[in-house]
């Protein structure tokens, strides 16, 4: 049965999506890792060996993979005229880093049920699913964001 | 492209649940989907304290018009007693039981469909958070998991 796999890279929001990958196809067939660069699954910080095969990478479920030039990202997070600094493996996804940043700011469930991660300037969220590397562009290990609060239609 | 007889709204909600937006939301325990009889799409969204809440979405004319949600109970099929909706956090904002009830039991948000139509001002007061036909299912559940981040649901347990 053929399988969907998802690529993710550095400073490219969004994937390169395979649709129809045969489960014996290996990872190398499908991304380009250029020099200084290492590939992991989305969410797990150990790098996977290309040279495995879809189906021993991902079993029976869609693959999401990210390369990525960085081993860590330095972020620094604004909120509220306060900054938090954090040190992230690029493919832990955004719901984690801004659960990171609230602890950081020790901010309570009440203030934190509405923020949300924005890059500066922007007025369209982080996707929460998203490794947060495909945020970072090549030539750099540095991200910086804004903690904001969603703002709730009411009447 | 799609295929002789085939609606192209399931076409195009079938291209958008295997999108990396929505299988990531999967692969990080967000959602996933119970059923998909067309023209409705029945899926369960991870509530804060890890339980799953099911959303019977009427989707046809996806993506040109809105999904139109309701909680429901995935085990017996039916409509979630409001006695089962989703408590604490922002999640009594959005599920109320002054307005939802009254309108198809539809969330109170400017993703759905009931919301958008009875509030004609949110698509252009809240751009941010209104459905367009840009948008996809993937934003629709972005926009529920974000109000039950700080939720939690009845359990069988709970009650007992």
């Amino acid at each position: 049965m053929a399988m969907r796999v998802h690529v993710y890279s550095g400073g490219s929001q969004g994937a390169l999506t395979h649709p129809d990958v045969p489960p014996a196809t290996r990872l190398r067939e499908l991304v380009t890792v250029e020099v200084d660069e290492l590939v992991y699954r989305v969410g797990d910080e150990t790098e996977v060996d290309i040279k495995l095969t879809i189906v021993e990478l991902c079993g029976n479920e869609p693959g999401h993979v990210l390369v990525h030039h960085c081993r860590e990202v330095a972020i620094t997070v604004s909120y509220a005229g306060t900054i938090a600094e954090l040190h992230v493996h690029p493919a832990r996804h955004v719901k984690q880093v801004q659960a990171m940043a609230i602890a950081a700011l020790a901010l309570d469930a009440g203030s934190s049920a509405d923020l949300i991660l924005r890059l500066p300037g922007s007025t369209e969220e982080l996707t929460v699913t998203s490794p947060v590397g495909t945020y970072v562009p090549k030539g750099t290990c540095a991200l910086t964001l804004d903690l904001v609060h969603l703002v709730r239609p009411q009447g | 492209m799609s295929q002789p007889g085939v609606d192209p709204g399931l076409a195009r909600i079938e291209g958008d649940l295997a999108s990396s937006e929505f299988e990531s939301g999967v692969s990080a325990g967000l959602w996933r989907v119970a059923s998909l009889r067309w023209p409705v799409l029945v899926v369960a969204i991870t509530a804060g304290d890890g339980n799953k809440l099911g959303m019977r979405l009427v989707v046809d004319r996806y993506p040109g018009a809105a999904p139109a949600g309701q909680p429901w109970d995935l085990e017996r099929d039916v409509p979630l007693p409001t006695s089962r909706w989703p408590t604490g956090g922002s999640a009594p904002q959005v599920f109320r039981l002054d307005w939802s009830v009254q309108n198809a039991n539809a969330p109170y948000m400017a993703c759905d469909r009931t919301g958008l139509a009875t509030h004609s001002h949110w698509a252009t007061d809240h751009p941010g958070r209104a459905w367009h036909p840009a948008r996809t299912i993937t934003f629709y559940l972005l926009e529920i998991s974000h109000e039950l981040r700080g939720a939690t649901l009845w359990q069988v347990e709970a009650a007992a």
